[in-house]
């Protein structure tokens, strides 16, 4: 068992075909350009994390929508409209809310910057796991879109001028930055570094 | 410049990098990484001719599932339509062109285009056409389909519904029935697509 480019050979990132490496060099059946790993992989994703960390500040509290009523305003953040949600008695849709716009955004960061820590400090654990986790990590990141389809849905239906208006807030923009940013975030991060450090090949734990 | 050496047997694990030769498999059958258990390549049960019928018709069915209303709302005496297309018209109006245009390309322009791109490539396959385009075709579809998130809107839809249900008197609109025809389409395409198959019509001495 061994990798590719222990072999000197490499994986095309567009079209999959195994090639035999050499430098500055393209796949001869897509054209790209062939490296081993992608380049400045680490880097590029602690950049992204790093700016989604700065934008997670207001989009949790500044408000994402604001509800004008007869000339008054009532601004809401995230929180406060999952707390009206369970108020108002959907306790379900609540809890969907708050995993996709609260937890997803904050574990993912936290989960991908413990896999990154833990890859540069060379922390001993399990490859399979760290994996495991952020495949999971890569999968439920694209659900946190799932609060601002439901803002441009209320913002389009409810929409009766000087009665009752919901236009999105200042967080909106900010929550969608996190959002773009960590999904950037996992794609930039080369999952092959991970099991680049074992040295003897023991991955069966 | 110097042209490289290729090996069409063996296969490298997209996420670890496991080095592997190439077996043959039966239909439907998967191959798995024994590594990191990730998806290496799989013999698809869905030919480009039938991925060609199944991409037309999810392009047929985004037109209608963008244009038609999704629900109508009656509250306060008058009624408000919203489609998919005035949801995100509506917000770029407010002024937020950045939510506006994310909106817009995660839930219309990605899964568009992407599944334009596969149906051009499943045509061009089909009928064993020599185009340069083709390459071109298969990166787009691979870079798009992470942007295409239209299982989170139907899902979002649903959040949206239960909290307007309270407020006010709602039917659901024809558009709704296209846009759920339109997912599914969308998941099978997705699950049926063999890239690695796609890829192996490409011919490798055309590059220059």
């Amino acid at each position: 068992m061994q990798s590719a480019k222990d072999a000197g050979l490499v994986r095309c990132s567009e079209c999959a075909l195994v090639c035999s490496f050499q430098k500055n060099s393209r796949c001869p059946r897509c054209n790209a350009l062939l490296t081993f790993r992608q380049t400045n992989s680490l880097q590029k994703t602690w950049a992204f994390l790093l700016t989604a960390c700065i934008f997670i500040i207001p989009a949790n509290f500044m408000p994402i929508t604001v509800l004008i009523s007869q000339g008054k305003e009532t601004p809401d953040t995230i929180l406060s409209g999952v707390i009206t949600l369970v108020e108002s008695g959907s306790p379900g849709i609540a809890i969907i809310v708050f995993v996709a716009s609260i937890v997803v955004p904050l574990a993912k960061i936290l989960g991908m910057g413990f896999i990154l820590i833990s890859l540069q400090l060379k922390l001993n654990m399990s490859h399979r796991m760290r994996f495991i986790m952020f495949k999971f990590i890569d999968w439920v990141g694209r659900w946190s879109m799932l609060d601002l389809f439901v803002i441009s849905i209320m913002v389009a239906v409810i929409d009766k001028g000087q009665l009752l208006v919901i236009v999105p807030g200042p967080g909106a923009t900010a929550f969608a930055s996190v959002v773009i940013l960590t999904l950037l975030a996992a794609k930039s991060f080369d999952t092959r570094l991970m099991w680049d450090l074992e040295k003897d090949n023991d991955w069966t734990n | 410049m110097a042209m490289n050496k290729y090996n069409e047997t063996l296969v490298a694990c997209e996420h670890c990098d496991l080095l592997q030769v190439k077996q043959r498999l039966q239909l439907g059958q998967i191959a798995t990484c024994p590594r990191c258990g990730s998806r290496l390549y799989f013999n698809s049960s869905c030919s480009p001719m039938s991925m060609l019928a199944l991409t037309l018709t999810a392009l047929i069915l985004l037109f209608p599932a963008n244009l038609y209303p999704l629900l109508s709302m009656t509250m306060v005496g008058s009624t408000e339509t919203a489609s998919l297309s005035q949801a995100t018209l509506k917000i770029f109006h407010e002024g937020n062109y950045f939510v506006a245009f994310l909106i817009f390309f995660c839930s219309t322009i990605a899964p568009f285009l992407m599944l334009l791109s596969l149906c051009c490539a499943s045509f061009v396959i089909s009928f064993n056409l020599q185009t340069r385009w083709l390459k071109q075709l298969l990166k787009w579809v691979d870079y798009l389909t992470h942007w295409s998130m239209l299982e989170v809107y139907l899902v979002s839809f649903l959040v949206a519904l239960i909290k307007l249900v309270d407020l006010a008197d709602i039917e659901l609109g024809v558009g709704l029935v296209c846009f759920c025809l339109l997912m599914i389409i969308n998941s099978l395409v997705l699950s049926y697509y063999d890239s690695n198959s796609y890829w192996q019509r490409v011919p490798i001495d055309a590059v220059s």
